[in-house]
């Protein structure tokens, strides 16, 4: 089958809410999912964003339940079972899965392809579990494999997955290296201090046949690509190098250049470091047009589920002419020459620039029109 | 304890928290700059050196910018513990 | 469709092409150490990396020595797919270890408990900017790993291609790298039949 490659049948769980209109709903409305918690270790209070219990339905364990809740909306979205479909896969993108199972003593319960099968067979979900689990791009990587998959003819549906839980395991990682803010963190602010972490599922799905789709696709994938730093394994390039080779290979797969951009949704940590990076990148790029935001000031930074909700709320917002401010950011002063988005905007255009980078220096980068 | 035993038990315990396998204890100088050109420390091992503050000095520092004018050198390591410590 | 250049190492076992580098003996941490020794590397970071990350810098180091001395742009058009089943779960018991005994998180620790540390190592130490892709499989060779090496391949940034399998827990180890060139075909979806090589 030839035609563009779409994305559609959305489904997720964020802080926000139970599904991807319900969090879009809540960010709109202005609203942060972030709440203070005491942290065994730290005197302050830390800012988490916390899925509803009330919406982890069925079996299993709790990361299970979570990746279900978001699946089951993908699969209500489907005119046909992806199970009946011929060459269909399933991909999970997750920074620690199950870690739960590793605090509560069963380490080899926490081995990510373990995690993954049963997950699959209790979720009903199509083939063996393709497995991404690359730091915080996990996400974004994963729908650039799942295209690239049906763009090659190596599938012709796949499902995409994230998902990760904010556990006191990757908590108190984060807090030793002081890379938590002080309050609701606040992405592209001067006076940004860290981040703050989030969990999330998310899921999708890659196909050309737009009949999959029960209510149409909800954007077509342009071009995606990958770039490392090669420069420190837990601080990001002060050059941007990683995140500029991934957004340049690309434009250059989507046959596009860096003025055709008319949103950015980018990684957007609010740690000093990250943000620095991305400014400069987006500066070397020539992306100093187009309005920039990112989500994580509304529910946190939720790893490897980030890239995937990300690129869902952004399109929907996208769909409906509208880019959401990026909480937290109230004086960009020292971002010279990139738009970061301080009020909602309406937008005229429809293409989307997605970017995540993440530890070990990984960046990835995907263009979409929603 | 003396300044002078303060040092070398600090040396040691740099070595053994941050893994430097390549190092002896006589290899490092007391004003020797641990970081940059000097020892060739990085932005991980400046968060180590402060847990190992507090857990073997009981001192906190909460902000790692003060850590870098603390980890200089072992003087000025030694110094911060004897002016700070419990 | 062959591999240009193919490491081993294993218990007692450290070879590229089948060839002896070293022998190495004793627990994992001795074992990784013969090997460092063995290779002649001066690389002092070496020895701050978690067991992940040593494996996957000490498998590769062969197969991109070969890959150098054929040529081959490290910096951009060389790609790396890396596969495993247990990932960081080394790092990850012993973060959690650390945390539950002391009440405080190592950093040094911490920021190795993600499966691809390891290869973010490795493109720090050799300069590689090209497109990585970390996999979780039961297995080093299954067809969801072929295709991701396909797909690498698609890329049109990249010419070389280096696949690795690690896997460390405990006190098992075992790794494998593979380097392909420019001139192996990568459009039929039938190949490769094997990304690492069953002979030694």
């Amino acid at each position: 089958m030839n035609g563009p490659i779409l994305l559609g049948a959305p489904g997720c769980v964020t802080p926000l809410g139970a599904s991807l209109e319900e969090s879009f709903a809540a960010m709109h409305a202005g609203h942060c999912g972030l709440r203070p918690e005491p942290f065994p270790g730290s005197e302050a209070p830390v800012h988490v964003g916390r899925c509803d219990e009330a919406v982890l339905t069925g079996g299993g364990r709790r990361a299970q339940r979570l990746l279900g809740a978001a699946v089951r909306q993908s699969m209500g979205g489907l005119a046909r079972s992806l199970r009946t479909l011929p060459r269909t896969a399933w991909v999970l993108a997750t920074t620690k899965g199950d870690v739960r199972a590793l605090e509560e003593g069963r380490p080899g319960d926490a081995e990510l392809p373990r995690f993954a099968s049963r997950a699959g067979i209790a979720l009903d979900l199509p083939g063996a579990p393709i497995v991404v689990s690359n730091a915080c791009i996990s996400g974004t990587l994963a729908i650039q494999l799942a295209a690239d998959m049906v763009r090659y003819g190596e599938m012709d549906h796949v499902l995409v997955t994230g998902l990760d839980e904010a556990t006191d395991f990757v908590l108190s990682g984060f807090h030793c290296l002081h890379a938590i803010a002080s309050g609701p963190c606040r992405p592209f602010d001067d006076a940004r201090d860290g981040i703050s972490l989030g969990e999330a599922a998310a899921s999708l799905v890659v196909t050309r046949d737009a009949g999959l789709f029960r209510h149409g696709p909800i954007a077509t994938y342009l071009g995606g690509a990958m770039g490392n730093d090669a420069n420190h394994i837990s601080g990001p390039s002060r050059t941007g190098e990683g995140l500029v080779r991934a957004v340049d290979a690309a434009l250059q797969q989507a046959g596009l250049t860096a003025a055709a951009v008319t949103h950015v949704n980018a990684h957007g940590t609010g740690s000093v470091y990250n943000d620095g990076m991305e400014h400069i990148a987006f500066s070397r790029l020539g992306l100093g047009h187009a309005p920039v935001n990112s989500y994580k000031g509304y529910f946190g930074h939720t790893l490897g589920a980030a890239g995937l909700v990300e690129t869902l709320l952004a399109v929907h917002g996208l769909r409906q002419g509208l880019m959401l401010r990026s909480l937290g950011a109230t004086c960009s002063a020292t971002l010279p020459g990139i738009d970061v988005l301080h009020t909602h905007r309406p937008t005229a255009g429809r293409t989307l620039l997605k970017t995540s980078s993440g530890f070990g220096g990984c960046n990835a980068a995907i263009l979409l029109r929603a | 304890m003396d300044a002078q035993a303060l040092k070398q038990q600090l040396k040691a315990q740099i070595i053994e928290q941050l893994n430097l396998e390549e190092v002896k204890v006589e290899d490092i100088g007391d004003d020797q700059a641990l970081f940059g050109e000097g020892l060739g420390l990085d932005s991980i091992d400046a968060l180590e050196l402060i847990v190992l503050l507090e857990r073997h000095y009981g001192i906190k520092i909460t902000d790692p910018k003060q850590g870098q004018a603390v980890f200089r050198s072992v003087n000025t390591m030694a110094e911060f513990i004897q002016s700070h410590g419990k | 469709m062959k591999p240009l250049a193919h490491s081993r190492l294993e218990p007692g076992v450290f070879t590229l092409d089948g060839t002896p580098i070293a022998a190495p003996k004793g627990t994992p941490d001795e074992a990784l150490r013969t090997c460092y020794q063995a290779l002649a590397m001066d690389y002092p970071k070496f020895h701050k990396m978690d067991p992940l990350a040593k494996l996957a810098v000490l498998v590769a180091e062969p197969v991109l020595r070969v890959a150098r001395e054929r040529g081959a742009d490290l910096a951009g058009s060389t790609a790396v797919l890396a596969l495993g089943s247990s990932g960081c779960l080394a790092s990850d018991v012993e973060h959690w270890r650390v945390r539950q005994a002391t009440g405080l998180a190592s950093p040094a620790v911490f920021v190795y408990t993600l499966p691809n540390i390891g290869v973010g190592e490795l493109t720090i130490r050799h300069g590689m900017h090209g497109p990585s892709l970390c996999l979780m499989t039961e297995e080093p060779d299954t067809a969801e790993a072929r295709m991701a090496a396909r797909l690498l391949r698609r890329d049109p940034r990249v010419r070389w291609l280096v696949c690795l399998w690690t896997d460390i827990f405990a006190d098992r180890f075992e790794a494998r790298a593979v380097l392909y060139g420019p001139e192996d075909p990568w459009t039929d979806p039938a190949h490769p039949t094997a990304l690492f090589p069953s002979t030694p």
